[in-house]
């Protein structure tokens, strides 16, 4: 993958220590690469994702490391950030995602905090500047419904959105579309001449409803949908003649409509694409699947 | 001549003193106010919209505190060396609470950060309260130390 302009490794770097930077910086080196992806566990070795490798740094953070890590991720202001670490994640400037976990105080089954957060996943997003063309051409077809864009985690479905919004809300197109940006990550790269509604923090369904409801989009991009009350506001939404461009995490088209919801939403007519992402080390390879309405027998 | 002299410069200097004294009287009543609107300050930003400090610290603005260089490193090293470079201005438990307000704050949910702005709030404004009510008797005591201090010298010599 070849590095971007709007490039946030060094961003991602100064959250953490000084030892531990320096590892991961001497490592990204020895192996030429770009990191994708940090990988920190108290007491265990430090892995970082350079391309396609997940390689060790050989030093291994301390619980108190690991503290100060998450503290200066959250900008030393933990309250900001205690709904999202209940559910997994911490949103910080740049679009960088942050992956936690540790121990869960419940209640009722509700999670009331997650407190010794013993992992942190930091995904440093980058720019693929034209990798999401392909997305483009089929977004500016004529009687373009919407489109589903799958893959397993971490191929860059995220990646490919920021890219979508890149190329269709600047010159020549200024498309109007509107991103609902749940988990802050990906707007948070973008900027210059990219024009386009940030509905950052939204719930997904809430922020595709108050889109169609006040910013007459002419496209609505939202990552990772995973409820029925998510699919139900995509059929809103094409309801409303906006086309939606949405991510879902899968391996297969078959495994994306494993989910009844998933199901019944490809089979609405929603979606006139159904994209598979691979990814390749200059961008992605797209495996397109056109979805006729009301076919039932796609999967 | 030179014991009226003398008694003269024992006079002024005491003056002076006098003088020093009230303003640093009045001083440390303007920083603990300060402080106590800062606090308040913080805890709206926290409870109300979730900003994270350094943004709190970048939007807070007050007059006093910008005059004594609080408010530069406040949002430019935080709250614990803003709070330290006032030391000398505030009364030792006063500093003492601060010094634990600014070491705690940001660690915990926003109930806990506003109860603990609360709790800081309250120390300040019973120092504050106390501060004021104190300020005309030491004033007036200040204010007559110059009088009283020639006046035993011209005994003393006379």
């Amino acid at each position: 993958m070849e590095k971007g302009k709007d490039f946030n490794e060094e961003a991602a770097l100064a959250y953490l220590p000084g030892r531990v930077a320096e590892a991961a910086k001497r490592t990204a080196a020895l192996y030429h690469g770009v990191i994708s992806e940090i990988r920190l566990r108290a007491g265990c070795p430090m892995f970082l994702s350079v391309g396609n490798k997940n390689v060790s740094c050989g030093i291994s953070p301390t619980a108190d490391e690991l503290s100060m890590i998450v503290r200066s991720l959250c900008g030393n202001s933990l309250y900001c950030h205690s709904e999202t670490i209940k559910e997994g994640y911490i949103c910080t400037e740049g679009g960088i995602r942050v992956g936690v976990c540790g121990r869960a105080v419940t209640e009722g089954g509700k999670i009331l905090s997650v407190t010794d957060i013993s992992s942190v996943a930091i995904r440093i997003p980058h720019r693929v500047p034209g990798a999401a063309d392909g997305i483009c051409r089929l977004i500016l077809e004529e009687g373009f419904r919407g489109a589903i864009l799958y893959s397993p985690p971490g191929v860059g479905k995220t990646t490919a959105l920021r890219e979508i919004v890149a190329r269709l809300g600047a010159k020549p197109y200024y498309i109007r579309i509107a991103v609902i940006d749940t988990r802050f990550e990906i707007c948070g790269s973008l900027g210059g001449d990219v024009t386009f509604d940030a509905l950052s923090g939204y719930p997904r369904a809430k922020g595709m409803e108050t889109a169609v409801r006040t910013l007459s989009p002419q496209l609505i991009l939202c990552d990772e949908i995973g409820s029925e009350e998510d699919a139900q506001a995509i059929y809103t939404s094409f309801g409303a003649g906006v086309p939606t461009v949405v991510t879902a995490h899968a391996g297969s088209l078959e495994e994306l409509c494993v989910r009844p919801f998933m199901r019944a939403l490809i089979d609405s007519g929603a979606f006139t694409y159904a994209v598979g992402l691979s990814r390749t080390q200059s961008g992605f390879t797209l495996d397109i699947n056109r979805i006729s309405v009301g076919e039932t027998a796609v999967c | 001549m030179l014991k009226l002299a003398g008694a003269a410069l024992v006079f002024i200097a005491a003056t002076l003193y006098g003088r020093g004294m009230c303003e640093k009287i009045k001083r440390r009543l303007s920083v603990v106010t300060a402080l106590d609107d800062l606090i308040s300050y913080m805890r709206g930003s926290i409870e109300n919209l979730r900003l994270p400090l350094g943004r709190i610290f970048d939007d807070y603005h007050n007059a006093f505190l910008d005059q004594i260089g609080f408010i530069d490193i406040l949002r430019r090293d935080g709250l614990a060396p803003a709070v330290s470079s006032i030391e000398k201005e505030l009364p030792p438990d006063i500093y003492d609470q601060l010094c634990s307000f600014a070491g705690t704050i940001g660690g915990g949910s926003a109930s806990e950060e506003a109860k603990l702005c609360d709790f800081t709030k309250e120390r300040l404004q019973k120092t504050g309260e106390d501060m004021r009510m104190q300020l005309p008797a030491r004033l007036k005591m200040y204010r007559l130390l110059p009088l009283l201090a020639a006046a035993s010298i011209l005994l003393l010599i006379l």
